[in-house]
């Protein structure tokens, strides 16, 4: 949809500015969907629209899980939350 | 935009984000009949799924104890009766593990497990569309359903080769019970006790659900990319840390 592509061209426009790559996988049996507990929490069978930060150590540091389509941190808000 | 990323004064080189996007596809939905058996994976442990108990080594994870919780809560909503707690739902779990130790069933067949189900609704007088209903506004998919009935086939045929043995249920699971290995992880018991004591709509939301569900520990996985090639999430961890970003769908 739209919007995913717009974000899309925004964070990978991001991702340009700080030499950054941003593999885009597909998650179509959406197994790590439903490893990190984000899969149908909306009763849609999609992923709630989710970010997981994770240390190189693997460990989670900060997440957010929104409540629609519309719910998710800005880049910014992300940004501050990096290990 | 750009200068807020350079502002936020990124260890930057050593961040990637990763873009997850759902390609919603035919084989989300419920297929009866497409595969032979069903395993009964209810209580099997998964890397992503850290234990809150073990039984003699065997570990019901955190996911598989809050799946089982709003199955009960939607089986016993569908049939009428008072939805049995957390940890009666914790126990049966133990008990059914420490019965298939014991008394090993193999995975029952797909067409069993259809027929089950098919029963159950007859018995709850409830048709699919109420069933998927329900499901849904426990958060839950059918493979869900299909998993715990799976499960609850194993464990009914078990039981019915201990009685066939005369064997008293309760006496044989108490004895059970006195001397298997049963490790409680209380701290982790607890997390989700206390996320569940948290009064809840209906529907709880997502983010409560969630507080339940997300590992401590990001699981690792391998899925491919799009352009071609495999993205494993330990490699790129190794090069720095990750924001792995969920869309809902890409059409």
């Amino acid at each position: 949809m739209a919007l995913a592509v717009n974000d899309l061209s925004s964070v990978a426009g991001a991702a340009a500015a700080v030499g950054a790559t941003f593999p885009i996988l597909a998650d179509p049996q959406h197994q790590v969907a439903e490893a990190y507990g984000v899969y149908n929490l909306l009763g849609d069978q999609l992923a709630a629209p989710a970010v997981f930060v994770i240390d190189r150590d693997g460990r989670m540091r900060w997440s957010y899980i929104g409540q629609s389509s519309q719910d998710r941190p800005s880049a910014a808000d992300i940004l501050t939350r990096l290990p | 935009m750009m200068a807020k990323w350079k502002a936020g004064g990124l260890a930057a080189a050593a961040v990637v984000a990763l873009l997850l996007l759902f390609l919603v596809i035919g084989t989300i939905r419920f297929q009866p009949n497409s595969p032979a058996s069903l395993p009964a994976t209810a209580v099997l442990p998964t890397p992503a799924d850290p234990a809150v108990v073990e039984v003699n080594g065997q570990t019901i994870g955190v996911n598989a104890w809050v799946e089982a919780m709003r199955v009960d809560g939607v089986m016993s909503a569908l049939a009428g009766v008072e939805p049995p707690d957390a940890e009666a739902t914790l126990e049966r779990l133990i008990n059914s593990a420490l019965l298939l130790q014991a008394v090993p069933q193999p995975a029952p067949e797909a067409r069993a497990v259809t027929d089950y189900r098919a029963a159950l609704l007859a018995q709850w007088g409830v048709d699919e569309a109420q069933l998927r209903a329900a499901l849904a506004d426990a958060g839950l998919q059918v493979g869900a359903l299909e998993r715990t009935l799976a499960y609850l086939l194993q464990v009914k045929q078990a039981q019915e080769s201990l009685l066939a043995q005369g064997v008293v249920w309760e006496e044989w699971i108490a004895r059970q019970r006195a001397t298997a290995d049963i490790l409680y992880h209380r701290e982790r018991i607890d997390a989700v006790m206390r996320t569940l004591a948290v009064p809840t709509a209906p529907a709880p939301t997502p983010t409560a659900v969630a507080m339940v569900v997300s590992p401590d520990t990001a699981p690792d996985f391998t899925l491919e990319r799009a352009g071609g090639g495999q993205f494993t999430l330990s490699e790129q961890l190794a090069q720095g840390a990750v924001v792995l970003v969920f869309f809902q769908r890409c059409g």
